[in-house]
């Protein structure tokens, strides 16, 4: 996610470019970034959701259509009425237990990732939960969440009316593994360390889009890599007094100088 | 090409997270300009499937395969609507068409070549499906990379190689949409002139007589969205094939370096 902040505004431009990621500022300064749910994953997480709620109503209609006959419980007029509130229960009920009680989550967003959370990254409370589900009505309207999807792609968070006056968010849960090792090929001889200095003064962004690069060796055409590799290299040839033969090799043994690994 | 430019930020993305891109791409920074196509390209062809209807005596089967056929212009027209919006700052609209005009011959072409070996992969029980997959780019082949007709769908298929996981959910999800696009016309459209205006059904019925105006409607609405989540996918195949980000990330540390170096 972090890669996004890489790309600065082109010059001249009005609005810095698209992205599906929003970044929240804590009040300690803290920075997350957040990738946000659009349309489409939200649109799977409902059609699930849609589909439990109706095995719900189904077995609960059953079950009302059962004790009605079988126990005589006040004829098809009462199993009727039972039925209609059950599923009014459900209808309404559904979003506002599931999202309280599982920390804004629905077995439909959980199966595709997505929490609620309030627009400051803070979880929510029951009361935006209950706002952003009543309002689930107007954002329907007038049919097939029209009304939701318009407003959504006009937003920059994809909130739909719900999340606007609740002031949430859904947003895609990032499951934090952890990459693998970076391995360089072949490994660094003693000498070409040597040649380079214990501790290269590289910054955190410096030592970001050295790993993005190394990570991605192999996988990009020889002559791009080589490419990429000249657009950098004499940059911190320049900057840290140093010379190379190899420009992908030399970012290389720099980045392992800098984090400290000899191989 | 302007990479530092770009509207969109350069980065690999899932599939799911292009189509949002693509949904937000097309409100935010699309919306005028495909206004202005829509009046320009879409409403003609409306009007042509409109035309075909009538002479039809109100076949449906023919006016939807004339719909087909019209809408691989539509799409080239959109696909190279939202890649000049990508990288430049004001394109025109007769700049747009006139470019999908020249390049028609060749698009059609690759696309009669791909029905060809739809068919003959249909022979082969799942052979269509590779077909179908294999060529999700040609588009992008024939119209940005300017390649010709065999050209372009030899390239089309070197997209797609090491990535047909997400080249067949991108396939996929763009069906969904068209499919979605003609029910949702149907349902908004056809239930406003219907259950609101209380005027029948002077415009067909989509699931009694196989199609309607409304469906029409929302199948030429949907595409759009459909040209701009597939050139926005070849946009991350390219970002990862090239490294785009990459390159943009070393470019704004070497503008940094420059300024700060007395």
């Amino acid at each position: 996610m972090n890669h996004a902040r890489a790309q600065a505004s082109p010059p001249g431009a009005r609005t810095p470019p698209l992205d599906t990621v929003a970044e929240i500022e804590t009040p300690e300064h803290i920075r997350f970034r957040y990738q946000l749910a659009g349309p489409g994953r939200r649109m799977m997480a409902y059609l699930i959701d849609l589909a439990i709620r109706g095995i719900i109503v189904v077995i609960l209609g059953l079950i009302l259509q059962l004790s009605s006959y079988g126990f005589g419980f006040g004829g098809e007029g009462f199993s009727t009425g039972a039925f209609l509130l059950v599923a009014f229960a459900v209808e309404w009920g559904y979003y506002v237990l599931w999202e309280s009680l599982w920390s804004g989550r629905t077995p439909g967003k959980r199966s595709m990732h997505l929490r609620v959370l309030k627009e400051g990254g803070y979880p929510t409370g029951f009361l935006d939960i209950a706002l952003r589900n009543l309002l689930r009505a107007a954002d329907f309207l007038p049919m097939a969440y029209s009304v939701g999807l318009l407003v959504m792609g006009l937003d920059p968070r994809f909130r739909r009316l719900g999340d606007m006056v609740a002031g949430t968010v859904v947003v895609v849960e990032d499951p934090g593994r952890i990459g693998h090792g970076l391995v360089v090929q072949p490994p660094p001889s003693a000498a070409e360390l040597a040649s380079l200095p214990a501790r290269p003064d590289l910054s955190s962004a410096d030592l970001e889009a050295l790993d993005l690069f190394l990570r991605r060796v192999g996988t990009l055409n020889p002559a791009r890599e080589q490419e990429l590799a000249d657009i950098i290299a004499p940059v911190y040839a320049k900057r840290l007094g140093l010379q190379y033969t190899h420009s992908a090799r030399f970012l290389a043994l720099l980045y392992l100088r800098a984090i400290g690994r000899t191989a | 090409m302007n990479l530092e430019g770009a509207r969109v930020v350069l980065r690999p993305r899932t599939p799911s997270e292009i189509f949002d891109l693509a949904f937000r791409f097309c409100a935010a920074v699309a919306l005028p300009l495909y206004l202005r196509l829509a009046a320009l390209v879409l409403v003609p062809c409306l009007a042509l499937c409109g035309y075909v209807h009538a002479i039809t005596d109100g076949e449906w089967p023919t006016v939807w395969c004339c719909a087909i056929g019209l809408a691989a212009f539509a799409q080239s027209v959109f696909t190279v609507a939202a890649s000049r919006l990508l990288f430049a700052a004001r394109p025109g609209v007769l700049s747009i068409i006139g470019h999908s005009l020249r390049r028609l011959p060749a698009l059609l072409g690759a696309l009669l070549i791909h029905s060809i070996l739809l068919s003959i992969g249909g022979l082969i029980l799942i052979g269509a499906f590779f077909v179908w997959v294999w060529h999700t780019f040609v588009y992008e082949a024939v119209l940005l990379e300017q390649q010709g007709p065999i050209a372009a769908l030899r390239r089309a298929s070197a997209l797609v190689k090491h990535k047909f996981g997400a080249a067949l959910v991108t396939c996929t999800a763009s069906t969904v949409v068209v499919a979605m696009g003609i029910v949702s016309g149907e349902l908004l459209l056809g239930g406003l002139v219907e259950g609101v205006l209380q005027l029948g059904k002077p415009f067909g019925d989509l699931w009694e007589y196989g199609g309607s105006a409304y469906a029409l409607v929302g199948f030429f609405a949907a595409l759009p969205l459909v040209a701009t989540a597939r050139f926005l996918a070849y946009i991350d195949g390219r970002t990862r094939q090239d490294g785009w980000d990459i390159q943009l990330r070393f470019m704004a540390i070497a503008a940094a370096s420059e300024e700060t170096t007395p």
